[in-house]
């Protein structure tokens, strides 16, 4: 069963990430500044079944005083990762 | 010479780069600015008042196309009557010359925004595709496919650009949205299947696509001559996050890089150039300035 694992990055941002039934992590998004709008576009890849059956996890946020010093500069992008550890 | 600028899906609540993007596109001395849709996360008061500081506190060279976002606070009507409350709301406060997006109280639902702009010799068409993530365009309202033939007719050539949201063709995390392909399909004559419209642009993936022409039938396969079809432009890169290009129809060129801007210079009345211009990957500085990524010639 795929899963799409939302949470939070060692950027300090938000991604999504899309883990297929043989384990493999492939990153949708990244760089969300909050993770509702993460959460509602992974509701919508399930529903219109471009992930059928996908199970939403979402992870935790920082620490607010732990996010604002996460946040790295400069930028790059995160890898994949899931959102419980 | 006209110049237009787009860029889309950057602004609202807490988005920190379309103010940066905006500030650097009025240092172009635009023509019009048009933005491509969305005041995160569900354009509610609040994220209006967001967005207009994010402006600048000014809308006087702005129009909006809905996105799906915009959309999120709405009233309770069904669909075709249903309306984006604050949407409306917002711009209703601004009617031209205060913005360059007016409201039409007569239509019903999305056409209330559906509108075109004649400048530089050049249709610009802007349509409202707001709920086509779950809904089919027109949304059952038959008098918007009567007014986009009209507007696609009542002047000769296809010089003519369509504005919306949400794209037939995309590559990214939402990729292509079937439902507007019968907003896609009644952009070409329904005798001879020619295109009747130069170029789409719309937003809803963050990230940058450029289709080169493609057909009525099957736009996902591949190109075709540019008297068979019509280039394709995504960018909704103006902000909020990057989307990778996983789902939907590959692009001749693509960037998930970068926040852009694009700017499409409507040079006469049978050329344009569309250029994409980004801001890097990371939330631009104040005052940053942008690197030309590409440039696309349509030539009529």
């Amino acid at each position: 069963m795929p899963r799409l694992h939302i949470s939070q990055d060692e950027t300090g941002y938000w991604q999504l990430s899309l883990e297929d039934d043989d384990g493999k992590l492939s990153l949708l998004s990244h760089q969300f500044p909050s993770p509702e709008h993460l959460i509602e576009d992974a509701r919508e890849l399930v529903a219109e079944g471009k992930v059928p059956g996908g199970v939403i996890v979402i992870g935790p946020a920082a620490p607010s005083d732990a996010r604002a010093r996460a946040i790295r500069k400069p930028y790059t992008k995160p890898a994949p990762q899931k959102a419980l550890k | 010479m006209a110049g237009i600028y787009w860029f889309a899906d950057g602004a609202g609540k807490v988005e920190a780069t379309s103010i940066t993007l905006i500030r650097w596109i009025r240092s172009q001395t635009p023509d019009l600015v048009v933005y491509g849709g969305d005041v995160y996360n569900n354009g509610t008061p609040a994220e209006f008042d967001a967005f207009f500081n994010q402006m600048d506190r000014n809308v006087s060279d702005l129009c909006e196309v809905a996105g799906n976002h915009d959309w999120n606070t709405h009233s309770g009507a069904d669909l075709p009557d249903r309306v984006p409350t604050q949407y409306e709301a917002f711009w209703r406060r601004f009617p031209p010359p205060l913005s360059q997006q007016p409201i039409n109280v007569a239509a019903r639902g999305g056409a209330r925004y559906d509108h075109v702009k004649d400048i530089g010799g050049w249709r610009l068409i802007f349509v409202d595709t707001g709920p086509c993530r779950k809904k089919e365009w027109p949304m059952a309202d038959e008098t918007r496919r009567t007014w986009l033939r009209r507007v696609l007719t009542e002047t000769p050539g296809r010089a003519k650009i369509v504005f919306a949201h949400h794209s037939r063709l995309s590559k990214g995390k939402h990729g292509d949205v079937d439902k507007v392909d019968s907003l896609w399909r009644d952009l070409f004559d329904p005798v001879t299947s020619a295109p009747l419209v130069a170029l789409t642009v719309s937003g809803h993936d963050h990230n940058v696509s450029w289709y080169r022409p493609r057909p009525k039938n099957n736009p996902g396969k591949g190109a075709v001559p540019i008297a068979q079809g019509i280039f394709v432009h995504v960018n909704g890169a103006g902000g909020s996050g990057h989307d990778e290009p996983f789902f939907g129809s590959s692009p001749d060129w693509k960037d998930a890089d970068n926040h852009c801007v694009t700017r499409i210079t409507l040079i006469s009345p049978t050329a344009a150039d569309v250029s994409v211009l980004g801001f890097g990957e990371d939330v631009p500085a104040p005052g940053a300035t942008p690197a030309l990524l590409n440039r696309f010639e349509l030539r009529l």
